[in-house]
């Protein structure tokens, strides 16, 4: 088990009134699962996803992680500097757009955490994968070069430099074609595999969800 | 419609921190506008007080005194010679004695023309009384009534300096001169229809006005009015200087509103597709923006006016219900400036064509700035080619060398290299934004190099001010008011160590009055003029007289004095005299006969630490008399200095505040849309400390390069106002002193003022989120 969530619930204020976006949430996800979590328009995907990679607080329950290599941990009981560190080390994010900063190289934005982590020797590995997905010929372009597939091939190679034990990655096809799509989420897959990481999708994509290991509907 | 000035208004609360921005830029620009509005208007009328009013535009001195000169020119004007000129009057001046004081006297031929002369301004119902031995009186100290050596005053007129206004007969009689006249004062056709620009721009045409174009007469030397009223040029000039920092106070206002209007116009971009798909017109969508830009500048607008009245009345600058037309006037303009902005901003972002409107203007624009600086160049150009070249230097920042400069720091941006990537991103993110910030960046650096400007020319002129104050008030006692001071009296007295008694009288020189003064001018008084060698016998004069009359070094200064005599001495010296631009020489007194001439005024050198006692000892025997020590002349000079230009200071620090405001829209607007940007950053693992940290780095950059660009054309402005402004306006000579402070104040306020303006909309923003 890698995560597992107990009774999670989120709610939002909007002036006077509160709402719950999600409640009583409880399921597991194991290490080196590729797990989809589908659902409508507003159900909470992409705030699950922002609980789970702790950019969100937790208004309810418990999440528990553990990491084999590692004490088991809370996230809801940790502070901001511990979810700042969690974020950093054991996580990579694949957004639907806007994955790269635009002030810095393809290149650059793919060895970005490995600096903020210190993990530099991964430094090589990093730099082939960059090949592997196909971007040798655009790896000193800026993000407002690439065109959206480049870019989402771009951010996969980000997410999984560091090599972080859950790669999150919210409607990462969301705004490609049919074709782009599918090359992607081959890429995605191939490289979340061969990392050995587990995958956490939101997403409608049946190309998606026909390749996770286990659909969690919301 | 209904929808679309609903979402409008929508969006404007919305966004309501960016609204809150550009009112307050507006609301400060508007405030500007008004105040120094209404302080030029009150400037020119309290000058104007200190002197007579004339609408008269030249003077053809008549050497020979002869009226029958003025007959001669009156016929070549009826002959249609001068189709230019509307009316020719001659004119008498000299100095009467009246009760002890020696006072001025102008004797005009009423009947030629009364418009536009000072008698206007005394209501006189009945003009034919004025040809009767009567005075209409110009100053404090008479009364309706007075007798005059057999004139009588009928009128008065309010003003600070004492003169008397005659009939030409009355004149003639009064200063023992039948049939002589003096010169003949001529008036512009049309020179009236100038007022209404006058009312809106003050400053603008009585600083100009004073140059009327050359005229030809054969047989005659006409002469610019100027030279011979300079107080008129003097209040004109200070009206005009205050109207340079109003124009650039609404340009930087003007591209602070236009800027802000315009990116809350292309944040909406997507929005507008939209709403063309959905088949709204291009004029309603750009009607609604209209509607949300009107609602902005009246309220940003009628807020700053409200900000100005407060302001003026605070300070006690002005007494508003004296002056509501130029406070309605000023309200009114400053108002139309915004609003005016607003719209244009408004049609050109919404305009498809944007981009080629924008090369056409820039073009166009490029080619006015170059002219203005070619044609400013010439000294012909006088005090408004001077004051173009301010706006042309200002145009160049804006369209050249902003531009220019954010190509260079983009491209050696982009060659460095740096090994943190944190850092590397940090660099590329404040040069992004000095690159987004072009317009703002331009406004804010003319701002600052306004303030660096000006305080470098204060400064400057404040240490030539200084230095002179140094050489004329050397240790010692001034007396005023000392006629009844006998000096062998005081030079019997132990503790005076030398009296020196000035004597003075007002003479005419070229047909046109010339003060003038008489003393030793041994080489303690001569320093103080810094003049340091040795002389015989001679005169030395101001810088203004030498201008005004064509003299230098060497030349004979020939002065014709009351009762036919005559002062003709060569000129050793010529000095720089500050506080007015009138004429002035100083003769010594072993070379003429000073019998006649009026001596109230002495120095007098004291015995060391004995100061205090001769003062008091002479204020005991002398009770009438008027006594300062010079170091208290020395203090009040520069108190009454730092006071003059207080308001020019408050005006540049109204300039950098709104630029400031402006920087601070434009910060906001960027942080705005940089949250995904930020979302991405923290997913990844940048702490908020991190954040702050880099947003700080990229600010204070941000600031240093600002404040960079704003320095060469904050010396530039300096220059201008020392080299060619003052020169033109006041012919006053300023050595330009590069003060490293000086400069640097202006310069730190500009980078602490860009490092709070970029950081605080993004903390704003971070707290929001």
């Amino acid at each position: 088990m890698v995560i597992r969530l107990d009774k999670v619930g989120k709610r939002f204020r909007d002036g006077n009134s509160e709402r719950w976006v999600l409640e009583n949430l409880s399921f597991s996800i194991d290490q080196a699962d590729s797990v989809a979590i589908k659902g409508p328009s507003g159900c909470g995907k992409t705030t699950l996803l922002n609980l789970l990679s702790g950019q969100l607080e937790i208004d309810a329950g418990t999440v528990e992680v553990s990491f084999p290599d590692k004490p088991a941990f809370r996230l809801n009981e940790m502070n901001r500097k511990e979810l700042l560190h969690y974020r950093r080390s054991d996580i990579g994010f694949v957004y639907q757009f806007f994955n790269l900063i635009p002030t810095l190289t393809v290149r650059e934005n793919v060895l970005f955490p490995l600096e903020l982590t210190g993990r530099k020797h991964l430094r090589k590995q990093a730099l082939s994968r960059i090949s592997a997905l196909g971007l040798n010929d655009r790896i000193d372009s800026f993000p407002e070069k690439l065109s959206g597939g480049e870019q989402q091939r771009a951010a996969i190679a980000r997410a999984l430099a560091h090599e972080p034990s859950v790669i999150f990655a919210d409607e990462p096809t969301g705004n490609l074609d049919v074709e782009n799509s599918t090359s992607v989420a081959d890429l995605l897959w191939r490289e979340v595999e061969q990392s050995n990481a587990t995958l956490v999708v939101a997403t409608h994509s049946d190309a998606i969800l026909s390749r996770a290991q286990r659909v969690i509907d919301l | 419609m209904k929808y679309l000035f609903l979402s409008q208004l929508r969006d404007l609360r919305r966004h309501w921190l960016v609204t809150l921005c550009v009112v307050t830029s507006l609301a400060l620009a508007a405030m500007g506008i008004a105040v120094v509005h209404v302080a030029s208007v009150e400037t020119i009328r309290t000058m104007e007080n200190m002197g007579i009013r004339t609408d008269f535009q030249y003077v053809v001195p008549i050497e020979s005194s002869e009226e029958s000169r003025y007959f001669e020119l009156r016929r070549i004007w009826r002959a249609g010679a001068l189709p230019t000129i509307e009316a020719t009057v001659p004119v008498l001046e000299g100095t009467t004695e009246s009760g002890g004081r020696l006072v001025p006297v102008i004797g005009i031929d009423l009947l030629a023309d009364l418009g536009g002369n000072p008698v206007a301004d005394a209501n006189v119902q009945d003009t034919s009384l004025l040809t009767t031995n009567s005075l209409v009186a110009l100053g404090s100290g008479w009364k309706v009534g007075d007798d005059v050596n057999g004139s009588t005053v009928i009128a008065l007129v309010p003003s600070q300096n004492s003169l008397l206004i005659a009939d030409l007969a009355t004149a003639q009689s009064l200063l023992n001169r039948p049939g002589q006249i003096d010169a003949v004062w001529m008036r512009r056709k049309g020179a009236d229809g100038f007022s209404f620009i006058e009312q809106i721009w003050p400053g603008l045409i009585t600083g100009l006005g004073h140059r009327a174009p050359s005229l030809k007469v054969e047989g005659f030397s006409v002469q610019s009015m100027s030279n011979w009223n300079p107080t008129h040029s003097f209040s004109g000039s200070i009206a005009f200087n205050l109207s340079l920092l109003g124009a650039l106070a609404i340009l930087v206002s003007g591209f602070i509103a236009y800027e802000a209007c315009s990116s809350s116009v292309r944040r909406r971009q997507l929005e507008m597709q939209r709403l063309d798909a959905l088949g709204v017109s291009q004029w309603q969508i750009r009607s609604a923006f209209f509607i949300g830009a009107l609602l902005i500048g009246v309220i940003g607008s009628v807020l700053g006016i409200g900000i100005a009245i407060a302001f003026v009345q605070l300070l006690e600058l002005v007494d508003i219900t004296s002056i509501l037309d130029a406070v309605v006037l000023g309200s009114l303009k400053a108002v139309t400036v915004c609003i005016g902005t607003l719209v244009v901003a408004v049609y050109v972002a919404t305009s498809q064509s944007e981009r080629r409107i924008r090369k056409s203007v820039y073009g166009f624009l490029v080619a006015v700035c170059a002219g203005l600086l070619v044609w400013g160049a010439f000294p012909r150009s006088g005090l408004l080619g001077a004051f173009l070249v301010v706006v042309g230097l200002c145009m160049v920042q804006v369209l050249v060398v902003v531009p220019a400069f954010v190509a260079l720091v983009n491209r050696v941006g982009s060659a460095i290299s740096l090994t943190k990537l944190t850092w590397l991103m940090v660099l590329r993110q404040a040069i992004k934004q000095f690159q987004a910030f072009r317009i703002p960046v331009s406004a804010f650096s003319i701002a600052i190099a306004t303030a660096i400007g000006i305080s470098l020319m204060v400064s400057s002129f404040r240490l030539n001010f200084e230095d002179l104050l140094d050489l004329r008030l050397r240790p010692g006692l001034q007396l005023a008011n000392a006629s009844e001071v006998e000096l062998g009296e005081l030079r019997g007295w132990d503790d005076v160590v030398k009296v020196r008694p000035y004597y003075r009288t007002i003479g005419r020189l070229t047909g046109g009055p010339a003060n003038l003064r008489a003393t030793d001018l041994d080489i303690w008084e001569t320093f103080r003029y810094g003049y340091d060698s040795p002389i015989e016998e001679g005169a030395m004069i101001n810088r203004q007289l030498a201008i005004q009359h064509n003299l230098r070094i060497g030349d004979r200064l020939q002065v014709d004095l009351p009762q036919g005599r005559q002062v003709s001495v060569p000129i050793f010296h010529v000095f720089n005299s500050y506080g007015s631009n009138e004429g002035q020489a100083i003769v010594d007194i072993a070379a003429i006969d000073a019998s006649g001439w009026i001596r109230d005024r002495m120095t007098i050198q004291v015995a060391d630490g004995r100061q205090d006692e001769v003062r008091r000892r002479i204020t005991e025997t002398f009770p009438n008399v008027i006594v300062t020590d010079n170091s208290e002349v020395r203090s009040v000079a520069l108190r009454v200095f730092d006071q003059t230009f207080l308001l020019t200071n408050a005006i540049a620090l109204v300039a950098v505040v709104v630029a400031v405001v402006g920087l601070f829209s434009a910060a906001l607007a960027l942080h705005g849309g940089q949250q995904q940007e930020y979302k991405l950053l923290r997913t990844v693992g940048i702490g908020d400390r991190t954040l702050v940290v880099s947003t700080l780095l990229q600010s204070g950059l941000f600031g240093l390069l600002a404040s960079a660009i704003a320095l060469p054309l904050g010396l530039g402005i300096a220059w201008v106002l020392c080299e060619m402004v003052n020169p033109r306006a006041f012919q006053w000579v300023i050595d330009l002193h590069l003060d490293p402070w000086v400069v640097l104040r202006p310069a730190l306020l500009a980078f602490g003022a860009a490092l709070l303006a970029c950081l605080v909309p993004f903390l704003l923003q971070r707290e929001r989120s």
